[in-house]
């Protein structure tokens, strides 16, 4: 009786332990998703919102440079602007290179091809397009004989 | 025993209890008055701590020539700042920044005193003396950014361009007159900030940003006015002058392609030159054109049909108009001359009578559509109008303008008529600015070239440049002339009124002159050189610049050397027209190309000029009378006749509508009135 007592004891207690042991797991499993459901949401948002932060900080350093160089670019501009002024280009060719102005200029009135009446053209009778290329080739070559 | 010690621990941890009761009741209710009743109060002193509200400054627009060189720019610049709760000895520190600084010590002094958070001690300084300032290494100096307006090309176009103040806000010039254009608007920021000054993220944030300021592009030409103020320079230093003006224009839209005055200025350190160095004389002022203005009186007697290029004038060298006497710049005159020769001579007789034989309603209405007496509309500050009409208006006033004096006109003014003589007759307004550009928008507005009216037909407008050709190629204008090129243009010389030997020269050319791609005119002032013409002064000043011109702006060469312009002899004899109608004598008089004048309004023709049986050319003036009110006590300048056979006195005499008296044989010897005078159209002259 008393053994049977004490398997039927034995029994319970191991029920119970197992029984414990499986509200553990349960615990440890609800634990563990609190976890993930709460605190990694949490640490996410807190590492974006870092992450954001020092890209914001960055953001202000290019900020920064780009006004600088844009700053600099602007000086750049002004002393192109004011090295190529005529007035020192004149100066520096006459006082440093010794050039001097041309007393007289002589100009040559060219017109800007010959008369249509000058250009010898050859005959041909040939209509396609091939024709009127080497039309133009001998037009050229005429003008540029006479 | 046990039991009441218990009583006494318990009453007191409940007396502790009731204490720490009150003093959370305390807490909370100081809590309760400072996050709910006090909450707005203390919420913005943390906000203020934490917010800043900044002011976004904007970039002024720059300016530009045509073709983009800069002209003014901007450049960011150190200011001296100081906070004067940080400052312990402001004596010693404005002693140590004067010392450095262009500012003297009693003012920094003064400023260092002030209950202020911040002060300025000196603004945009330069790099070198910001550097001074940091090797002192006083604690609450510092310094801010700001632009700095700043002008590349010195000198180059400074009057034009103008000047911005300290505070960027334009003073002179383009800079002021389109200074709402170029400044923008400033931009406003509100930024959480932490406590090393920077924006916190997702804090409170507001954003407007800053509009920049447009960019001007000018329709000057840098080359072209290099070109001008070099010519200028030249000139300065080889006559006895106060200065000169150039105005370099397209006349096809009015756009300048220069605008240059000597003295000037360097816009950089305006501040060291005086405002007469400032001032665009070119715009701002007038003075006397003198014969330039011929091409004004040419135009409209024969817009308005009182001459044509054949009709001929007497310069005897003189001309009286009321007590006064009006000499020719030759002595003995130019005598007998056609229009194109009076115009070449610059004859002021010739214009003298011409310019009486224009009603003077319809002389002054002329000269007002050519804008003389108004402003031409260029956007520029403090424009001068010049004087058309000074007070009274009698011959001897309408005598004296016919030939440019007595008024007063702006080298911009004549520059602009003259492009409308030079254009087919089309007044523009002078274009100076080319184009807008609006940074914001990506966005350029093209400053479209202004009609005004037109004051001339297109007939008139070539005769008129047929007569500057003919000036350059014959007469006043002659060394003007350039190889290859045909030059148009006109000369002027008046003196000063009341001094004797100071003159102001003038010359304006057409390039090329059959169809005018450039005017160049140019003026020099208080001219005392003994040799006051312009062909000695003025015109090398043209032909120097002009020849540059032509080679940097491509001017097109010419299709001939010189027009033809011998004028065939067609000899036309004038009947007696008196009481025959009008309209049919017009008709038939046109058709033999003569050019009619009707006087007055009538059914039927009472007197004519020239007198029946005189013989003249084609394109010569028939002036009909319908009205006698016109002819009755109309006054004629006497024409020379000496020296002339008897036929030809008589000939030249009924042209002018005078009969002759006397016989003789020969020459003509001597006549009574004498040449010069005007006497009553249609008298007699008696001649020995």
């Amino acid at each position: 009786m008393s053994n049977q007592f004490s398997s039927t004891g034995t029994n319970y207690s191991r029920k119970k332990d197992y029984a414990s042991s499986k509200q553990k797991k349960k615990a440890g499993i609800t634990i563990l998703i609190l976890f993930i459901i709460i605190i990694l949401p949490i640490t996410l948002i807190i590492s974006q919102s870092l992450r954001l932060v020092h890209l914001n900080y960055q953001l202000e350093v290019l900020e920064n440079n780009l006004s600088e160089l844009q700053s600099e670019n602007r000086e750049l501009i002004l002393d192109l602007s004011s090295k190529t002024s005529l007035n020192r280009i004149e100066r520096i060719a006459k006082e440093d290179l010794g050039m001097v102005e041309a007393e007289s200029v002589t100009r040559l009135a060219l017109r800007d091809g010959p008369a249509e009446s000058e250009i010898q053209y050859a005959s041909n009778n040939q209509s396609d397009w091939l024709s009127s290329f080497w039309h133009g080739v001998q037009n050229v070559r005429a003008a540029t004989l006479e | 025993m046990a039991d009441k010690y218990h009583v006494i621990i318990k009453e007191r941890i409940k007396l502790f209890f009731i204490f720490l009761l009150v003093l959370l009741m305390i807490l909370i209710g100081r809590l309760v008055w400072i996050q709910v009743l006090q909450n707005d109060y203390y919420g913005s002193m943390a906000l203020n701590q934490r917010v800043r509200d900044l002011s976004l400054e904007t970039n002024r627009g720059n300016i530009y020539d045509l073709n983009g060189k800069e002209l003014a720019v901007n450049k960011k610049s150190k200011t001296v700042i100081a906070f004067p709760e940080q400052i312990n000895d402001p004596a010693n520190v404005a002693s140590l920044l004067a010392g450095v600084l262009s500012i003297d010590e009693v003012n920094i002094r003064r400023r260092l005193k002030r209950d202020s958070f911040l002060v300025y001690i000196e603004r945009k300084v330069t790099e070198e003396q910001y550097r001074e300032v940091e090797e002192l290494n006083l604690p609450g100096i510092s310094y801010i950014y700001e632009d700095e307006r700043l002008y590349p090309q010195d000198n180059l176009a400074g009057q034009v361009v103008g000047f911005a103040g300290i505070d960027n806000y334009g003073l002179e010039g383009i800079e002021l007159s389109y200074n709402n254009e170029l400044t923008g608007v400033p931009g406003r920021t509100l930024q959480e900030q932490d406590a090393v000054g920077r924006s916190i993220p997702d804090g409170i944030m507001d954003y407007i940003p800053p509009q920049e300021g447009n960019d001007i592009f000018l329709t000057i030409d840098e080359v072209t006015q290099y070109y001008a103020e070099r010519e200028l320079e030249r000139a300065k230093e080889r006559h006895d002058i106060s200065g000169g003006s150039i105005v370099v224009m397209r006349p096809e839209d009015g756009s300048i392609l220069a605008l240059a005055n000597k003295p000037d200025f360097n816009p950089n350190y305006f501040s060291e030159y005086t405002q007469n160095n400032w001032r665009n004389k070119a715009v701002q002022d007038s003075f006397e054109p003198g014969s330039i203005f011929k091409i004004f009186t040419a135009a409209l007697a024969l817009e308005n049909g009182y001459y044509d290029m054949n009709d001929y004038f007497s310069d005897p060298g003189h001309v009286n108009v009321g007590r006064e006497r009006i000499h020719s710049w030759r002595r003995g005159g130019h005598g007998w001359q056609s229009f194109r020769d009076i115009f070449a001579n610059s004859s002021n007789p010739g214009f003298v009578k011409m310019g009486l034989s224009i009603d003077s309603d319809e002389y002054l209405d002329g000269l007002r559509s050519f804008n003389f007496g108004n402003k031409t509309g260029v956007q520029f500050p403090g424009e001068a109008s010049g004087i058309l009409v000074p007070g009274q208006y009698t011959d001897i006033e309408q005598a004296t303008m016919s030939f440019g004096h007595g008024l007063t006109t702006t080298p911009i003014q004549l520059a602009t008529a003259v492009a409308a003589v030079a254009n087919g007759g089309y007044l523009y307004e002078p274009r100076l600015i080319d184009r807008i550009y609006n940074k914001e928008e990506a966005e350029e507005e093209i400053i479209e070239p202004k009609k005004i009216r037109q004051v001339i037909s297109e007939d008139t407008a070539n005769k008129v440049i047929d007569l500057m050709i003919n000036a350059v190629a014959t007469g006043t204008g002659s060394s003007a002339g350039i190889d290859g090129y045909l030059v148009g243009g006109k000369t002027g010389t008046s003196r000063h009124y009341g001094e004797e030997d100071r003159y102001d020269t003038s010359f304006v050319g057409l390039i090329p002159g059959d169809n005018p791609e450039l005017l160049i005119y140019i003026v020099l002032y208080d001219l005392e050189d003994e040799n006051y013409y312009a062909s000695e002064n003025v015109v090398p000043v043209f032909n120097s610049l002009a020849e540059n011109l032509v080679r940097h702006l491509d001017i097109s060469t010419a299709n001939q050397p010189f027009p033809d312009i011998n004028i065939p002899e067609k000899n036309i004899t004038i009947e007696n027209y008196k009481d025959r109608d009008p309209k049919h004598i017009e008709e038939a008089l046109r058709n033999r190309d003569l050019n009619v004048k009707l006087i007055g309004e009538g059914e039927k023709i009472l007197a004519q000029t020239p007198l029946p049986g005189t013989i003249i050319n084609e394109e010569s003036t028939v002036r009909l009378y319908l009205d006698n009110e016109y002819y009755e006590s109309k006054k004629v300048v006497v024409p020379d006749l000496r020296g002339l056979s008897a036929h030809k006195a008589e000939q030249r005499a009924w042209r002018f509508g005078f009969k002759t008296n006397g016989i003789i044989s020969g020459s003509v010897q001597s006549q009574n009135p004498s040449p010069g005078e005007r006497i009553d159209i249609f008298s007699s002259i008696n001649i020995k």
